[in-house]
């Protein structure tokens, strides 16, 4: 896992520009605006609205 | 998907481009387009439409480490391919997956945002423009280029005229899809709409370099979207076709291989 701290603050949400943060499994990450889950595959994040998952409760 | 219609590289493509278009041209219009930046030390920096790397790696080089690099492109394969000459891990560059009209960066983000031959396949070109002005910091730069028309490119007229002639009217509206937007009074309406200023708009001329040429016709190939519509010709119209563009573009074949020349419009922006 090489994403930082530091580099998780230059990157927003690509819907609504607001804070994500890693998720527990260190392997996605996730806005709790839009409940989404952006994957991270290979050490790059796939910052794509499309592709992310939707979070169920 | 809506960041590029054009040139998606995808298999072997990206290998094929790091082989034989990075140091056909590529390379040496990605170093021109870094100085034209005028990097400051602790920059941060974007590449949009990074595709395999070559401008952040110029940039890298530019930079000698301070800073921060980010490419960013919406085509996954590229980015294996950039991540693989650049891994993330010890190098100053990040590589993002990311659709320029819905960028993953806050606000104010970056002091440089470059981007080589990207603009003209992007399918919202007001959109991706206001995006990119939106994650640069006040006094932002935006350094791009873009090739100018068909008709300035004697390799590429000859390709396309080829492509309609042996291959598809698709892999030879692929091609000219490269060439749309070198009209400056276009291109400064767009870059005003978005707010941009102090526009300033380079003509540039190069000349593509390789030897021999066969090999480069055969790599570029490769590298292009059409690749397997080429593949898929059969050996005999294949090489009727290499024969047929060899021929035509003769005039611009000596002795070190192909030497034609190519423009493009090289652009600077700030916010």
């Amino acid at each position: 896992m090489t994403l930082d701290r530091e580099l998780l603050e230059i990157l927003a949400c690509p819907k609504c520009k607001g804070e994500i943060h890693l998720n527990t499994a260190e392997d996605g990450l996730i806005c709790d605006t839009c409940r989404l889950l952006y994957e991270i595959r290979d050490d790059i994040p796939i910052m794509l609205i499309d592709e992310a998952t939707e979070i169920k409760d | 998907m809506t960041e590029k219609s054009g040139w998606q590289l995808c298999g072997d493509g990206p290998e094929a481009y790091e082989t034989y278009i990075v140091p056909a041209f590529s390379g040496a219009w990605a170093a021109d387009l870094v100085n034209r930046a005028d990097l400051r030390n602790g920059d941060r920096i974007l590449d949009v439409g990074c595709g395999t790397g070559i401008v952040s790696r110029y940039a890298l080089k530019e930079m000698g480490g301070s800073g921060r690099i980010t490419g960013m492109d919406v085509n996954e394969t590229v980015l294996e391919k950039a991540r693989e000459i650049c891994p993330p891990n010890g190098s100053a560059i990040e590589w993002r997956h990311g659709d320029v009209s819905d960028m993953p960066f806050p606000d104010d983000n970056f002091d440089v945002v470059f981007c080589q031959q990207g603009l003209q396949y992007f399918s919202d070109r007001p959109r991706a423009l206001n995006e990119i002005n939106r994650v640069l910091v006040d006094q932002g730069r935006f350094v791009f280029s873009v090739w100018r028309p068909l008709a300035y490119f004697p390799f590429y007229r000859v390709l396309h005229h080829a492509l309609e002639q042996y291959v598809n009217m698709e892999a030879a509206a692929q091609l000219a899809s490269a060439f749309t937007l070198g009209d400056s009074t276009q291109l400064r309406d767009l870059l005003e709409n978005a707010s941009f200023k102090e526009i300033d708009i380079r003509l540039t001329i190069k000349q593509m370099r390789y030897s021999p040429f066969e090999d480069f016709l055969v790599g570029g190939f490769l590298a292009s979207p059409f690749a397997h519509d080429i593949l898929a010709l059969g050996a005999s119209k294949r090489e009727e076709m290499f024969r047929v563009i060899k021929k035509s573009i003769s005039n611009y074949i000596d002795d070190h291989g192909l030497a034609a020349p190519m423009e493009a419009l090289v652009v600077s922006a700030s916010t």
